[in-house]
């Protein structure tokens, strides 16, 4: 996924730049979070829904247009810092 | 009472009157039946010595014919008897059948038919039912004398041909006929002219011989013609009355072999007078005789139909198409109208073992495995230009392991119950969505978005693949892509998709080389699609209600929004099209979701929507797509 075209203001040798801000919004909250480039996102996801008050079954994180597993890291989304991870309702629909 | 002679050179059943000349028989080397305890002694059963020899309960005789005096009636065990008694030498097989009172004597006549005499228990119910009946079916036949069923003439001998009706039941002697006799429905199970066909077929011979040529000679000896009448009225209603009781050995067991017996009989055998060995079983010349033809029973009907059934189902079965259970194939055979006197019980009670329609499947399979051989080796051969190429259904019909696999689901998650991750992204709960019936779900069956953005992206990732194609940053665009269901979230509420089509290399100029671009979107509740065609400049929308499908405006002007700030300059608004219109209308509330699954499969096969087939509940789609999603990949598209 990643190739060494993209404009990272961090050199992966940097071990400062483990770390990186990821917002988390659902369009009226915003959380931000500070994780490393290697921690699954199933963290910040589960820290986001405990202190909303979301059931982690009824959300679904997105990452610009890029659906998101809880065992995805920003590494495997090619995330840089300072990105937002949308945070959507489950839809239902069927009339 | 009538009283003949013992012929010792013609060999030949007769009636006999007294217990002497029974003994005098035993003592002349035939094996005479005893009569049951508590049963008049009216009728004695001559079979050949040796032939009892057989330890079974199945007896072979040679062509010896009883005959049953009319008021006497002596109740051995049960038989069957042969059809053409003087005239032919053709084996027959005899069965006793267990008699629920013990008090009737059953006689299974050959290939099925049977006949009962009845005995004179003085006063039986059963007894007075029959002498009733016999009495109207006398009366009826002197009304209305059928030539063709009854040739009473004495002395004549109706030509084969004659004698057979052709068939349009069974198929058989696969050798002989060519595919499209096969082909003609068997709608109409009456009779199989077994006599006709000489070669002897492995599996063939159908069980349906009904129309049975019986020449019996003895009844031309009864003393009044009622009594002949009772025996020949008699025998098509006691055909029925005859399977009542369950027989323990089926007669089906043996109408193979003795069907083939019979045709090999008929083809060896010169027409008159029989080859014989012994002198004693030379025809009687002086013998007058009576055809009869037998009715069919409505048991004999019932059996054919389940044949039918059977090789219907097997076909079917071959084929890899649905087929039914054993339990419906006896439902369908079932008789739809019966004669007179013959209950749903009595029906019921023929119903055949398991073991028999094991062994029928297994011999209608062999014959089937040919014929569709055949069929396929013929329909390879003929031109296919003039057969019009039906086009592949849009959904493949579940296979064996796919309904294993859903079953296996249901099973792990204890039907719903317990809440799972199943796929890469997909939960219990999601699937319940899906197949609520099956996943303890809201039974309103609304898909929710992981269904519907999981399914269109696995098939657009199996379109992906098929090209060898990756997404790579800056690389090249790909040829299909489906974007999920929240695009349109932020499209209508304003919020930011600035790297969406960036991050899937449709940014630009790109975004016009691809050849379909997917949309879903779940708005009010109800799920549609925009099929992008950014190559033809087109948009299509695709709602499966019918009065939301003409209010497209606010939806279309958000769509072009976005085309249009993704393409930038590029954009020329007069060369894109808008359609309408296409997807077929859910037949409920409850469809919308499979619907847009379903338009995106159709779109991404290059199929039209239209063939979308629109049924309640959309089961059949549901089922699929579940099977889509727990595989992770898709069979649709190839």
């Amino acid at each position: 996924m990643s190739d060494q075209g993209s404009p990272n203001q961090h050199k992966p040798e940097d071990a400062g730049s483990e770390h990186l801000n990821i917002k988390v919004t659902d369009n009226n909250n915003e959380v931000f979070f500070k994780i490393k480039r290697t921690t699954q996102l199933k963290k910040l996801m589960d820290a986001f829904c405990d202190r909303q008050g979301k059931n982690p079954n009824s959300v679904r994180f997105l990452f610009d247009g890029q659906r998101v597993n809880p065992t995805d890291n920003p590494d495997s989304l090619d995330m840089t810092d300072g990105d937002t991870l949308e945070v959507h309702q489950e839809q239902i629909g069927g009339c | 009472m009538s009283k003949r002679k013992y012929d010792s050179q013609s060999n030949s059943s007769m009636t006999y009157t007294s217990f002497d000349e029974i003994l005098g028989l035993e003592a002349a080397g035939f094996a005479v039946l005893p009569p049951l305890p508590g049963q008049f002694p009216g009728t004695a059963i001559i079979v050949d010595a040796e032939e009892t020899a057989v330890p079974s309960q199945t007896f072979q005789t040679t062509a010896k014919l009883f005959s049953v005096n009319g008021a006497l009636a002596y109740v051995a065990s049960t038989f069957a008897w042969a059809s053409s008694i003087f005239k032919r030498r053709q084996t027959i097989v005899a069965e006793p059948v267990a008699s629920p009172s013990g008090s009737r004597k059953k006689i299974l006549l050959d290939a099925g038919l049977a006949g009962e005499t009845r005995k004179t228990s003085n006063g039986s119910k059963a007894n007075q039912l029959a002498m009733a009946r016999v009495a109207t079916s006398a009366t009826h036949l002197k009304r209305n004398p059928n030539p063709l069923r009854f040739n009473t003439a004495p002395g004549t001998i109706r030509p084969l041909a004659e004698r057979t009706r052709p068939s349009t039941s069974s198929t058989h002697n696969a050798s002989k006929h060519n595919v499209s006799q096969r082909n003609v429905p068997k709608n109409n199970p009456t009779t199989t002219n077994l006599l006709k066909s000489k070669a002897p077929t492995k599996t063939g011979a159908t069980i349906s011989t009904t129309h049975l040529t019986a020449r019996a000679s003895a009844f031309t000896k009864a003393r009044d013609t009622t009594s002949a009448l009772r025996h020949l009225t008699h025998t098509p209603k006691a055909t029925s009355i005859g399977r009542n009781s369950p027989s323990p050995v089926p007669p089906f067991l043996h109408m193979e072999a003795q069907l083939a017996r019979q045709n090999r009989n008929i083809d060896e055998l010169p027409d008159f007078p029989p080859v014989s060995s012994t002198p004693a079983r030379r025809r009687k010349e002086s013998h007058t005789s009576i055809d009869i033809t037998l009715h069919r029973s409505d048991i004999d009907i019932y059996h054919d139909n389940i044949v039918a059934e059977l090789e219907k189902n097997l076909r079917q079965e071959l084929k890899g198409l649905p087929t039914i259970s054993r339990e419906e194939i006896f439902t369908n055979a079932f008789p739809k109208t019966l004669s007179l006197g013959v209950t749903e019980e009595d029906i019921l009670r023929a119903r055949l073992s398991d073991a028999v329609i094991n062994d029928l499947s297994e011999q209608i399979r062999n014959r089937l495995e040919i014929t569709i051989a055949e069929e396929e080796a013929a329909q390879a051969l003929a031109p296919t230009m003039d057969v019009e190429q039906l086009p592949e259904p849009l959904l493949k019909p579940l296979l064996e392991e796919e309904i294993e696999k859903i079953n296996a689901t249901i099973k792990k998650t204890n039907s719903g119950l317990r809440d799972v991750s199943l796929a890469r992204s997909l939960k219990t709960r999601d699937m319940a969505t899906l197949l609520p019936t099956l996943f303890n779900g809201n039974e309103r069956a609304w898909l929710n978005d992981q269904i519907v953005n999981d399914y269109l992206e696995i098939l657009v990732n199996h379109e992906k693949a098929k090209v060898g194609f990756q997404h790579r940053r800056g690389g090249d665009p790909p040829p299909v892509h489906a974007f999920p269901s929240q695009l349109w979230t932020n499209l209508y509420r304003g919020s930011s998709v600035s790297n969406w089509a960036m991050r899937k290399q449709l940014d630009g100029e790109k975004f016009l080389q691809a050849k379909l671009i997917l949309v879903p979107l779940c708005h009010g509740n109800h799920w549609r699609l925009f099929a992008i065609k950014p190559q033809e400049r087109a948009v299509e929308y695709l709602d499966s209600l019918d009065h939301y499908q003409g209010k497209y405006e606010t939806l279309s002007s958000v769509i072009f929004r976005w085309i249009k700030s993704e393409l930038g300059d590029s954009y020329v608004e007069t060369e894109w099209k808008f359609q309408t219109g296409r997807s077929r209308v859910q037949k409920n509330g409850s469809d919308c979701g499979v619907f847009t699954c379903l338009n995106a499969l159709a779109y991404l096969r290059g199929d039209a929507p239209e063939r979308v087939e629109p049924v309640e509940g959309m089961m059949d789609a549901r089922k699929r797509i579940a099977i889509t999603l727990l595989n992770g990949k898709t069979n649709e598209l190839d």
